[in-house]
């Protein structure tokens, strides 16, 4: 190597910079598929003989082996004459070879979570010297996409400033398995009645699947949290039945969430600052596991 | 310890997997963002990574050897994901505070920069030998039992791609240089 130790205490340095820990989501990513995969079965090595086998009995079971093989191979020959009328009709098997771009089954309508893809056919051909890891194109059966049912939503807050009200939204699954969370939804506000007079999605912020990443695993039964921002500006309409309640449509048709306050939490509407200033409802900071 | 829950995983324990995807997965990640030098790749090889491990485990002959084993799946990890054909589109993303404040060692700026502009050249295969060699440390004869390659390619790899490096570096830095003596 005629690397100058110069420029490798650079690289070195360079390299050191940057994220040491996984971001939110992994592991709960991988140990949420982890149910859905089976392990493949160690091979099993039988040994060519025993120690023990004498030379004569080699010797036989070499003459059998070879006689089999050559009674198998006549038999093979025979039965696909052309001439072999009423012989068994002949059926052709198609079998699939295995292919490592062969994409793999997913549960939709799960959007596409990056570990429901196949591991790939590694590009090294020489093998490890730790046994095969190579990592071969396996059916993956991912946790679903969470639908609205199993989702309960809750505005932990809500305060002004100005001009904006901003709010934050928990959403924890209530559910009785994993489901997986992405995307954007749209935010609709609820009066008294239940009648939606404010729809994010008539004021161009309708729900959306992207961005497709970071996908958030939320467990079962309310064991993890996941939290947005929902900002509103300008309100001008009429003053609306109290309470005002908060409602989250999910992307990807999955359904929609009308979330709770906890007393002394009153979603008050923004001040309105003209009638000509466009009104703002939208997601302010995407899905997180902290809260923002 | 750690040989102990290898075992228990290779027997299908997904408790003993969790535990031991929760004591790697940071440094797993930390290996394949170095190489991939993009966050949401890293993580995606980095799950891709572990969902294999967990599906080839009972193969691994020596319990022992499960840190390494589980290196060198990362590292093709990073081949399969640099290899997929995605389009770079432009993110919104939240910078993580921490990222931030990461203290100015001995690289500027300007180190950085050139470093990773000349680094993104480089294939997959030559930032891997670079990074398990300069960031992990390892000795040509452990990068060679990672990637699965002979000593004798591992040490070539490492002298081409380090080359390769300085002349992708230096190739940046001519223009500017030439402008310099003309201004």
């Amino acid at each position: 190597m005629n690397t100058p130790p110069e420029f490798e205490q650079r690289l070195s340095a360079w390299l050191e910079d940057g994220p040491v820990d996984a971001p939110d989501g992994t592991l709960a990513n991988i140990l949420a598929a982890i149910p859905s995969l089976s392990q493949r079965r160690a091979a099993v090595r039988v040994p060519w003989r025993t120690s023990s086998m004498s030379g004569p009995l080699r010797a036989l079971i070499g003459i059998a082996a070879v006689v089999a093989i050559a009674a198998g191979a006549l038999f093979a020959f025979s039965t696909h004459q052309p001439g072999n009328v009423g012989g068994p009709p002949s059926a052709t098997v198609v079998v699939p070879a295995p292919s490592p771009s062969a994409e793999p089954a997913t549960s939709s309508p799960s959007p596409s979570p990056s570990p429901s893809r196949a591991p790939s056919a590694s590009p090294t051909r020489s093998p490890s010297p730790t046994a095969a890891p190579t990592p071969s194109p396996v059916a993956v059966v991912t946790p679903k996409a969470c639908p609205g049912g199993d989702l309960k939503a809750e505005v932990m807050d809500w305060q002004g400033a100005a001009g904006t009200r901003f709010g934050t939204v928990r959403l924890r699954n209530t559910g009785t398995g994993s489901c997986l969370v992405s995307g954007t939804p749209a935010i609709q506000l609820v009066d008294g009645h239940g009648t939606v007079f404010l729809d994010s999605a008539n004021l161009g912020n309708p729900a959306s699947a992207s961005p497709a990443k970071p996908l958030f695993t939320l467990r079962a039964g309310g064991a993890s949290s996941l939290f947005l921002m929902a900002g509103l500006t300008n309100y001008c309409g009429a003053d609306p039945v109290a309470p005002v309640r908060l409602a989250l449509v999910l992307p990807a048709g999955l359904g929609r969430v009308v979330a709770t306050a906890p007393a002394g939490v009153e979603i008050t509407m923004a001040p309105c600052n003209g009638p000509n200033v466009a009104t703002e409802l939208h997601v302010q900071v995407p899905w997180s596991t902290t809260a923002p | 310890m750690q040989a102990g829950l290898v075992e228990r995983a290779q027997h299908g324990d997904e408790d003993a997997f969790a535990a031991l995807a929760a004591a790697t997965v940071d440094r797993s990640y930390a290996l394949a963002y170095r190489i991939l030098r993009d966050p949401h790749r890293a993580q995606d090889a980095t799950q891709q990574a572990f969902l294999s491990a967990w599906q080839n485990l009972p193969t691994l002959r020596d319990p022992e050897r499960f840190d390494a084993w589980l290196r060198s799946l990362v590292v093709r990890a990073c081949y399969t994901e640099a290899r997929r054909d995605r389009r770079w589109t432009a993110r919104v993303r939240l910078i993580p505070t921490d990222t931030a404040a990461v203290p100015d060692t001995a690289v500027s700026l300007a180190d950085r920069d050139e470093l990773e502009r000349g680094f993104r050249r480089l294939s997959a295969e030559q930032r891997a030998v670079l990074v398990l060699h300069h960031y992990l440390g390892y000795p040509l004869t452990e990068i060679a039992a990672t990637l699965g390659i002979p000593v004798g390619t591992a040490r070539s790899r490492l002298h081409y791609a380090s080359r390769q490096l300085r002349a992708a570096i230096e190739a940046d830095a001519r223009p500017i240089s030439s402008k310099e003596r003309t201004a």
